[in-house]
């Protein structure tokens, strides 16, 4: 099973990528587990989770073919 | 529903013609108030640096989608509004140039007024859009909207 991530903001500059595959992740406790463990400095960051696109709050199960977005704080305008 | 734009995204600043052009457009007979906001490129002093340009970044399908959503958020509290334009740059803009381009018409000004001012509001809230500033001596921050 492969989920794709997407990264924005100063979320590239940390992962160093836009976007990578990642296998055998179920769900998003375990995504964010995996990042935190990857990438130690996302652990003080404050972002928001969209799942195909549409915003998700707390707990969620993870398909096959998913696309996760790491969203932080907006600056629009 | 107000008659509205189809994309929200533009590679370059936004040009003064695209504001004019906007107008010309609107002539349907039950406009009689356009209310406009366009938001422009601050030189704000950083680290006594200036702010020289600022790189937008979008979640370019998201940001599709979430502009329909608060258009009809929009539209559902005022009744009175009749048509929305709504551009936001990508890529870089530099101090002095225009980054956001929000038109509306209504019947009559008093909605025109506050259903600009709310769209304006939710893009900067909802809208999954990311700016770098650059600085005087090419070195950039990322910044967030104050709430």
């Amino acid at each position: 099973m492969k989920i794709n991530v997407l990264f924005f903001g100063i979320l590239t500059d940390i992962t160093g990528t836009s976007s990578m595959e990642i296998e055998d992740i179920e769900n998003i406790r375990l995504l964010k587990s995996w990042l935190w463990k990857n990438y130690p400095k996302t652990k003080d960051m404050d972002f928001q989770i969209a799942l195909n696109k549409n915003i998700i709050e707390g707990k969620a199960e993870l398909n096959d073919g998913d696309e996760v977005a790491l969203l932080p704080p907006f600056a629009g305008g | 529903m107000p008659t509205v734009n189809d994309t929200f995204l533009q590679d370059s600043p936004i040009r003064s013609e695209q504001v004019s052009e906007i107008i010309k457009g609107a002539t349907q007979g039950d406009i009689g108030a356009h209310s406009i906001f366009l938001g422009q490129v601050r030189s704000d002093l950083v680290n006594k640096q200036s702010v020289t340009i600022i790189e937008y970044s979008a979640y370019d399908e998201m940001v599709n989608n979430e502009m329909k959503k608060i258009i009809s958020q929009v539209s559902a509290k005022y009744d009175d509004l009749k048509r929305v334009y709504i551009m936001h740059s990508k890529g870089a803009v530099k101090a002095g140039e225009i980054s956001l381009f929000v038109f509306v018409g209504c019947g009559h000004r008093i909605q025109s007024f506050e259903a600009v001012a709310d769209l304006v509001n939710l893009i900067k809230q909802r809208i999954p859009i990311w700016k770098k500033e650059y600085l005087d001596d090419d070195t950039y921050i990322w910044t967030e909207n104050e709430n």
